[in-house]
């Protein structure tokens, strides 16, 4: 008795734990997403306004997710774009389709002359913000999605082990 | 072992053209000094000069590689080099000097770019030491108070020149304030010691450059690389109302070429430059010298044969 009291109650706070870890998951994903649609908008604007090198950009740009993942401090290591995003692959939350995106934008950065930089920044931008918005939007129903099924698993292992 | 800026370039070269240089100079050990440029061309071949020499390498580029090297020497950043990319160069770290050259990109008749790169030039850029003796002495002999003109065809070491004597004139017991209006980014490289008085002008077009430097920077001497167009000359003239000199190099190929620029007329009867050397290089006899002086008419009196240094 005492066992499957001590069962249920480990089971209770496993399924707790993981329901919240859900929650923060999804979480982070869409931060990390809005640090990526953050620092090609700044790669934008210092191409534009200042004509800045990539490696000083890169260097000038803060994101605390985008640090905690490694990807920032690879690039300011002088990191090729790609590769820092191959190397995070891991730890970077991105889907496939984001991942492409970032792909594509980095063969490209540094590339060209300014004007045709700004352009492709623009274009970039604009698909990372749709992806970040839906990204958003979803947020709150994967967070209740990913919830739900951890606690329906948990109470269903629960009356397995009961 | 060739200096760090040297070793950063060849590092930023594709392993191939760097084993071939490598072979055909025999080592780096007796590497720096001797070799002088560098051409990779879109699948025709490469080249180098080595002690004077042109030298065929083993080993071609395509066009993309050599895109690819134009994205590396831009550090990725080749939006930021637009200005210098659409008047045919790159300037690396140290001075070095990439000429670029491919299809121009046009706008309203005026050229913004250049794509499809089809030839890069490297020159490489160093010290001799010794190559401003006769230059100096020219200029020593004039009281330090006139301008100095040092002409030669292209390639034959005017810049070089210029680095040895930057260094002469802002250094030892009694340095000059010196003010380098330096374009290209070429004169101004790791040699300048931290006791040099020198003040760097880097990037600026020579005749805003000469005007601020004179301006702000109270200098003794300015000195400029490749000066010859007309809108220098306005800012030239109003620079010798404040009586600095100007030490400046031009392309000619003697004292009477040089006059028919009307730009270099026009200063030298204003008595901006009161005398000139002329340069050549010869592969065993290294600088040869013409000196003279510049007379009140603005022609040119030639005083010294060819001066080995």
């Amino acid at each position: 008795m005492l066992t499957k009291t001590l069962g249920v109650i480990f089971l209770l706070c496993a399924c707790l734990y993981l329901s919240a870890a859900a929650g923060s998951f999804e979480r982070r994903r869409v931060r990390q997403s809005e640090g990526m649609l953050m620092l090609l908008r700044h790669i934008r604007t210092q191409i534009s306004c200042f004509r800045t090198p990539i490696g000083d950009i890169y260097a000038s740009f803060c994101s605390d997710e985008l640090e905690s993942c490694g990807f920032l401090p690879r690039l300011r290591e002088g990191e090729d774009f790609c590769t820092a995003l191959q190397e995070c692959r891991q730890s970077l939350l991105l889907d496939e389709e984001e991942t492409d995106l970032l792909a594509a934008f980095g063969k490209e950065v540094g590339g060209s002359y300014r004007d045709e930089q700004v352009e492709g920044c623009d274009y970039y931008i604009g698909e990372l913000e749709r992806i970040c918005r839906n990204r958003r939007e979803e947020q709150p129903k994967r967070v209740r999605l990913a919830r739900s099924l951890v606690l329906a698993g948990g109470l269903l292992l629960i009356l397995i082990f009961l | 072992m060739p200096d760090e800026g040297l070793e950063n370039l060849l590092c930023m070269l594709p392993e191939a053209v760097h084993l071939e240089i490598a072979r055909l100079a025999g080592g780096y050990t007796d590497f720096e000094g001797r070799l002088s440029e560098i051409r990779l061309r879109a699948g025709r071949v490469a080249s180098l000069v080595l002690d004077g020499r042109n030298l065929t390498l083993r080993t071609s580029l395509s066009g993309t590689e050599l895109a690819a090297l134009v994205k590396t020497f831009c550090h990725n950043s080749v939006y930021a080099y637009s200005e210098s990319l659409r008047e045919g160069y790159i300037t690396l770290t140290g001075g070095y000097r990439v000429g670029v050259a491919g299809r121009a990109v046009m706008d309203g008749g005026c050229v913004v770019g250049v794509s499809d790169i089809t030839s890069l030039v490297i020159r490489l850029s160093h010290r001799v030491r010794g190559a401003a003796d006769v230059p100096l002495q020219v200029f020593e002999a004039m009281g330090g108070r006139q301008g100095l003109l040092i002409y030669s065809p292209p390639g034959m070491g005017k810049t070089t020149i210029l680095r040895d004597l930057l260094v002469r004139l802002s250094s030892g017991p009694s340095p000059r304030r010196v003010a380098v209006v330096d374009s290209r980014g070429e004169l101004a490289g790791s040699y300048i010691g931290t006791t040099c008085h020198v003040d760097i002008l880097s990037g600026y077009p020579k005749a805003e450059g000469i005007e601020l430097a004179t301006r702000t920077l109270s200098p003794e001497v300015i000195l400029c690389d490749e000066i010859g167009g007309f809108e220098e000359v306005e800012a030239v003239l109003a620079m010798q109302n404040s009586g600095v000199p100007l030490i400046a190099t031009a392309h000619g190929d003697s004292p009477e070429g040089i006059l028919r620029r009307s730009a270099i007329r026009t200063l030298v009867q204003c008595r901006v430059f009161g005398a000139y050397v002329g340069v050549r290089r010869d592969p065993l006899r290294g600088f040869l010298h013409t000196t003279g002086f510049f007379d009140a008419a603005g022609d040119a009196a030639t005083e010294g044969g060819d001066t080995e240094c």
